[in-house]
């Protein structure tokens, strides 16, 4: 209990802590969990361990890294909660079932002539196309499995830390590597078919 | 001579997986030179690995955007804000 209170002392006023922390709180788990509600009961969920003391503030590090740490926590729990479908459990099922590639002869291992990448015909740094693209990948997203697109969206599109990737999901990195590497090829051959060939 | 070549350089299948690789990590230098040799002599890894790359900059680009707009609505505050001013006083 003395330790407790001796924590506490270190802390801010826990009134002025919504106004504080709220948005960078807010910012931060939106990026992990995509979802208004969710992130927000998150935030919620951050200030009452923090207020609880579940965690103990050693005053180390600064008030805002405390509280992301306890939020960080909050994500996997999260994540282990909500989704279990998350899981990789049979990492022999990702491996390249399709036929992008020759499969014997000398020139196994090569693209089939039908599936060879083509250079893409859009402007990428047009912003008509660059809201095209952002639609498609929506789109492309909503068509493949929920497991790769929730990776995709982490490390990709909210640019979070591979091995932070890992840890929110409780996947191996191995596994997260080929994960990664199926999904950026189908989102790569859905962009191809819709975006570009739509021109 | 182009058996003795397949055994040095990566296969398309094995590039797909090492350009990808490289856009989480830092390959060894024994893979990173596979990858470049290849990519050197390869117009459809070279496509693959550059659109690969786009992608991932464009929905970053985009996610940076949006993620400007994302701020904690004042309802959510409020209901937040009074529940820690409940629970702190216990």
């Amino acid at each position: 209990m003395n330790d407790n209170s001796s924590d506490k002392s270190l802390l801010s006023d826990p009134k002025e802590w919504i106004n504080k922390y709220g948005d960078v709180l807010f910012g931060y788990a939106f990026r992990y969990v995509s979802n208004r509600i969710a992130a927000e009961d998150l935030v919620q969920e951050t200030f009452l361990a923090a207020l609880k003391g579940q965690t103990a503030f050693s005053g180390k590090s600064s008030e805002q890294t405390w509280l992301i740490g306890i939020l960080k926590n909050k994500v996997v729990d999260y994540y282990r909660k909500t989704g279990r479908e998350i899981k990789l459990s049979h990492p022999e099922q990702m491996s390249d079932s399709d036929r992008d590639y020759i499969s014997t002869g000398h020139d196994a291992g090569s693209w089939q002539p039908n599936r060879r990448p083509k250079a893409w015909s859009v402007d990428t740094n047009d912003p008509v196309e660059q809201r095209q693209f952002w639609t498609h990948l929506q789109n492309c997203l909503d068509h493949i499995d929920s497991k790769l697109a929730k990776v995709y969206e982490l490390r990709d599109i909210q640019e979070i830390e591979y091995r932070e990737v890992c840890n929110v999901l409780t996947v191996t990195p191995t596994n997260l590597r080929v994960m990664l590497h199926r999904t950026r090829k189908l989102l790569r051959r859905c962009l191809e078919n819709n975006w570009i060939g739509s021109d | 001579m182009k058996k003795i070549l397949s055994r040095i350089l990566p296969t398309c299948e094995e590039v797909s997986h090492l350009t990808s690789q490289a856009m989480d990590e830092s390959l060894s230098w024994k893979e990173s030179l596979k990858l470049r040799m290849h990519l050197r002599i390869c117009i459809w890894c070279r496509n693959n690995s550059k659109q690969l790359k786009q992608m991932r900059n464009l929905a970053r680009k985009q996610a940076a955007a949006q993620s400007k707009q994302t701020k904690l609505s004042s309802d959510a505050k409020e209901r937040i804000a009074k529940l820690l001013n409940q629970n702190n006083k216990q």
